[in-house]
């Protein structure tokens, strides 16, 4: 009968403009959402996605509307098919975001009317959650919270008249709606229930992201030297210990396999608490890692955590990568004062050597077994042999091979802490010491603000580990005799000192350092970013826990249950009051607005139509008869109340209601139920 | 319906003898005379226009009188004029042809615009003055006036200000097929004689104006007009919206239309009717402005919503 009230039919004029800027705010809000996905996805996806937006840009400004069903199908099945073919496994969640961002882009090129418009912004509201699934930082966050102010103005644009908003407006009038939801914000923030997931996303993580791994490969530190990508910061209670001696332990390797040392989970070391006056107490908020271990110091014997424990090697485990950013508590002893035994199984575990690599090495540890009876004199020579002939090098050269031990001993000697460290321990080993390789963190920047110490990969550090009768396992570090600045002042530093140039991240990350002010401007950021990380990101289930009870302590689990029904109970009450107001409120839809309006709908007219908003209730009485006469006449009664209430003084409000509910109710009748009347008003429809 | 309605329905179908087929056109004049306004017929030569004023003038048994407009006439063959009287030695007034009843101004955008405003100005005023004294026009007075459309060759256009003091502009068109096929086969056009006289009486008359004057207006009518009026002047379709005066003669208008349907109340139905008449020669579409150039009342009609 009467064209729908769609964009289409509202292309006259001042509303074509209306229609443009709705599609420009559009396509803004998307440009905005797939940003942060730039480099993570391929990039013919983005290529395409500017195609189907220029598309619909050019579409906006002419008429033409139409695009084929086959041709749309075309479009999501040859973006789809692409999809597909490069990510070529469907299960990593970078595919399914892909996706979820061609359908986003794609939805433009149906975009028809303003419920095509709507779906676009609901799809935009849940894509803006998958830029949580890559980083949870205080600037993503802003960054994603501008983005729905953008989708909240499009919203805004499209529920008020054509050209009633021009500009920026709409951002203004959507900034006061979200401001109004803060304290909304808050209270969910603090009070939803915080459940552990039911299953989790296997996250692609471990794709191009660096972080210690569980081999050690001869230059696989150097990767890391070049990145200076957050790894965890500390929180020490009291003062910080020494840069020197902040050893963080993260992964031990004790397995020796030709040249290359590895994690073997399976070793049976024991591992005894010990008992001892200085404990340290500290706290660490690890980034995201491709690693399932947290670092921590030596000797630690506490650790409080979700699915971590004290494996037996005395390094922290979690139960699975740590993909999120996660608070641990931990306590270390510092100076164990006990002796350690070393059951036979783990001293030949390791003591063991493979019989074919490094001949030259295992010689040479035969060679100062025999020489020097104590252990303690082996450990001497060959540090004093490291200091004097070893040099620190972070380009080394390629050593490789089945005797890549050997070629570094006696052929190179050039190196850095992994060269020193492995070679140390199977040099070690072949003079009969046990021991083994720990990869892991030294030292840190220390950031006054937020009073914490910070660790970033190229901190990343291994060193050597020995077991001494009579003492126990020991750490000896190859790399503080050769190069001690490397300890002393840390990797920063010993960069600085040496002078090497490095053309990447952490050379620019230094000489960002050199400017005192942006310095301190980093290191209050970096603080304002671990307080959001310990306290925005890190609020789970045991926080919000202890945050009630400590507010009210004799909370119980049914208590919140019931709290949070009365709450939602409450907020649909409010809504559904608000609506019953805005009813009520006669400035804003009148009695006669509302009964003229039902009144058109009875006569099958779309009183969203100015045509029929201008016509009087007995001209649309008038339209309807020519329709269906026998209709029309049973809004007689309906017609002479309205007229009467409004121009003649006379029926009361209740008067016409009833009329014309009398008159929906007649017409439901009439329609539907009345025998033999259905399928001819079917037909004629 | 009231025997007063019903009397003065009797003076339409008397028209409608006449006028084959003009029947809303015939209401329409009429509603305009009980509302207390001038009408102005407009419309190409020999569809009807004297016809329909002067038949209206028999019908209604007022005194009339008709003057035809030509570029020569003067003001003062309307108002008339002082003459000397030797035998009593002083200036007699003698009265021009406007005061009558009713004054058929035949083709009025023919008259100089000198001529124009004098019958202008006693239309407004009710009353002539000449040499300084100020003689009172009967009531009623009415004036129906004719005119070519401007753009015939000879006139003088009316300007905005005088237009606005006609109550109503009637357009009267080419008679439909059927009734220029019974006009046919009539073999020639009956003439306003042959209107049957004094259909009604002047008492009668007067009594329906005075009942024209009591229809009610509720309030959501007068917002309802009150929203076109307003309409009128923000939507830019025309140089210049409805003035104030015009929304009172639409009022009134809507008011004697409503009481020739019978009721004693306005409904938006009524002002709809008579919108197009009040407010179409008073509203000029803008020049030049594409789509706009072709929009006029009727639009505005159709995009007024008639509740708030």
């Amino acid at each position: 009968m009467i064209a729908r009230n769609s964009l289409e039919s509202k292309v006259t004029g001042g509303a074509e403009r209306w229609r443009c800027t709705t599609i420009h705010w559009l396509i803004m809000g998307q440009v905005l959402l797939l940003l942060p996905h730039v480099l993570r996805a391929p990039n013919w996806l983005w290529l395409y996605c500017a195609l189907l937006m220029g598309w619909t840009l050019s579409r906006a400004q002419s008429d033409r509307y139409a695009m084929p069903s086959a041709a749309k199908l075309g479009v999501v099945a040859i973006g789809v098919i692409f999809l597909w073919l490069s990510f070529s496994q469907w299960f990593t969640v970078m595919f399914w975001v892909g996706l979820l961002a061609l359908m986003l882009v794609a939805k433009l090129i149906e975009l028809r009317s303003d419920r095509d418009a709507y779906q676009i912004l609901l799809l935009g509201f849940f894509f803006s959650l998958t830029h949580f699934l890559y980083s949870e930082s205080i600037l993503q966050t802003v960054y994603t919270l501008a983005c729905l102010w953008v989708l909240c103005a499009t919203l805004m644009l499209l529920q008020s008249p054509p050209g009633s908003l021009k500009g920026l407006e709409p951002l203004w009038r959507s900034s006061s709606t979200l401001l109004l939801a803060i304290p909304l914000l808050i209270v969910l923030f603090v009070f939803f229930p915080r459940m552990s997931p039911f299953w989790t996303i296997p996250l692609d993580k471990n794709v191009g992201v660096t972080g210690l791994s569980d081999r050690l490969v001869l230059g696989d530190i150097d990767r890391l030297v070049r990145s200076d990508e957050l790894v965890f910061r500390a929180t020490f209670l009291g003062e910080p210990p020494p840069s020197r001696s902040l050893y963080w332990r993260t992964l031990v390797l004790n397995e020796l396999a030709g040249s290359d040392w590895r994690w073997n989970p399976e070793s049976r070391v024991d591992f005894v608490p010990a008992v001892s006056s200085s404990t340290l107490s500290y706290t660490l908020v690890t980034q995201p890692l491709s690693i399932a271990f947290v670092p921590s110091l030596a000797r630690v014997q506490r650790v409080f955590g979700e699915g971590v424990r004290v494996s037996p090697l005395g390094v922290v485990k979690s139960h699975q990568a740590l993909s999120s950013v996660a608070q641990y508590q931990m306590q270390s002893e510092l100076e164990p004062a006990f002796d350690e035994s070393l059951t036979q199984p783990s001293r030949i575990q390791h003591l063991s050597l493979s019989t074919s690599a490094n001949p030259i090495t295992r010689a040479y540890g035969l060679a100062l077994k025999q020489q020097w009876p104590k252990p303690r004199d082996r450990v001497a020579q060959v540090l004093n042999w490291f200091e004097r002939e070893f040099t620190y090098t972070l380009s080394p050269g390629t050593v490789s091979g089945e005797d890549s031990i050997d070629t570094f001993l006696f052929d190179t000697k050039r190196g850095f802490c992994e060269h020193f460290a492995a070679s140390f321990s199977v040099l070690m080993r072949a003079a009969g010491i046990p021991a083994r390789v720990v990869l892991g963190y030294q030292g840190g920047q220390y950031n006054p603000v937020g009073n914490y110490i910070e660790v970033r990969q190229f901190d990343a550090h291994a060193w050597s580990e020995i077991w001494i009768e009579g003492v126990g396992w020991r750490r000896v570090d190859p790399t503080s005799v050769i190069a001690p600045e490397r300890i002393e002042k840390g990797m920063t530093g010993m960069i600085r000192l040496s002078g090497q140039t490095l053309t990447d991240a952490t050379w620019r990350y230094l000489q960002l350092q050199g400017f005192a002010g942006f310095y301190q401007l980093q290191q209050r950021l970096q603080a304002l970013g671990h307080l959001w990380d310990r306290t925005i990101v890190n609020y789970d289930q045991s926080e919000q826990w202890t945050l009630l009870q400590r507010h009210w302590p004799k909370l119980d689990t049914k208590h919140l249950g019931l709290i949070g029904l009365v709450f939602f109970l409450l907020c649909f009450g409010m809504l559904g009051l608000s609506v019953l107001l805005n009813r009520r409120g006669g400035e804003r839809v009148s009695h006669a607005h509302r009964w003229h309006r039902d009144f058109a709908q009875c006569a099958s007219l779309d009183p969203s139509n100015p045509k029929v908003r201008a016509k009087g209730v007995v001209e649309i009485q008038e339209v309807w008869s020519k329709l269906s006469p026998e209709e029309a006449e049973l809004a007689t009664n309906f017609v002479h109340e309205f007229v009467s209430h409004q121009y003649q003084g006379g029926s009361g409000v209740l008067t016409v209601t009833r009329a014309l509910w009398q008159l929906k109710a007649t017409l439901l009748w009439w329609r539907w139920v009345r025998p033999g009347k259905r399928w001819r008003s079917l037909s004629r429809a | 319906m009231t025997p007063l309605n019903r009397s003065l329905l009797k003076v339409e179908e008397a028209l409608d003898v006449v006028l084959l087929g003009k029947r809303e056109q015939v209401r329409l004049a009429l509603a305009c005379l009980l509302a207390n306004g001038h009408l102005l017929i407009e419309d190409v030569p020999g569809v009807g226009k004297t016809t329909l004023a002067l038949g209206l003038a028999k019908a209604l048994d007022l005194s009339h009188q008709r003057v035809q407009f030509t570029v020569d006439v003067m003001p003062s063959d309307i108002t008339g004029s002082s003459i000397y009287r030797a035998d009593q030695h002083q200036f007699e007034f003698q009265p021009g042809p406007v005061f009558s009843e009713i004054l058929l101004a035949d083709e009025i955008n023919r008259a100089m615009p000198k001529t124009q405003s004098a019958l202008l100005e006693a239309m407004e005023e009710g009353r002539v003055s000449q040499d300084g004294k100020t003689y009172p026009l009967p009531v009623p007075f009415f004036v129906i006036a004719t005119q070519n459309p401007i753009t015939h060759s000879g006139t003088f256009a009316l300007p905005e200000s005088q237009k606005d003091r006609f109550l109503m502009r009637l357009n009267l068109g080419y008679p439909d097929q059927n009734a220029e096929r019974d006009l046919f086969h009539r073999g020639v056009a009956l003439l306003a004689m042959d209107v049957e006289a004094a259909v009604i009486t002047r008492s009668e008359l007067l009594e329906a104006k005075k009942a024209v004057q009591e229809v009610n207006t509720s309030n959501a009518l007068v917002d309802y007009v009150l929203r076109l009026v307003r309409y009128t002047r923000s939507c830019g379709y025309f140089t210049l919206g409805l003035s104030p005066r015009a929304g009172l003669g639409l009022l009134s208008a809507s008011r004697a239309w409503a009481w020739l349907e019978g009721r004693d109340f306005v409904m938006p139905e009524d002002v709809q009717a008579v919108f197009v008449s009040v407010a179409g020669h008073r509203l000029q579409p803008l020049q030049g402005m594409g789509d706009s150039a072709n929009l006029g009342p009727l639009d505005c009609l159709a995009e007024v919503d008639v509740v708030a």
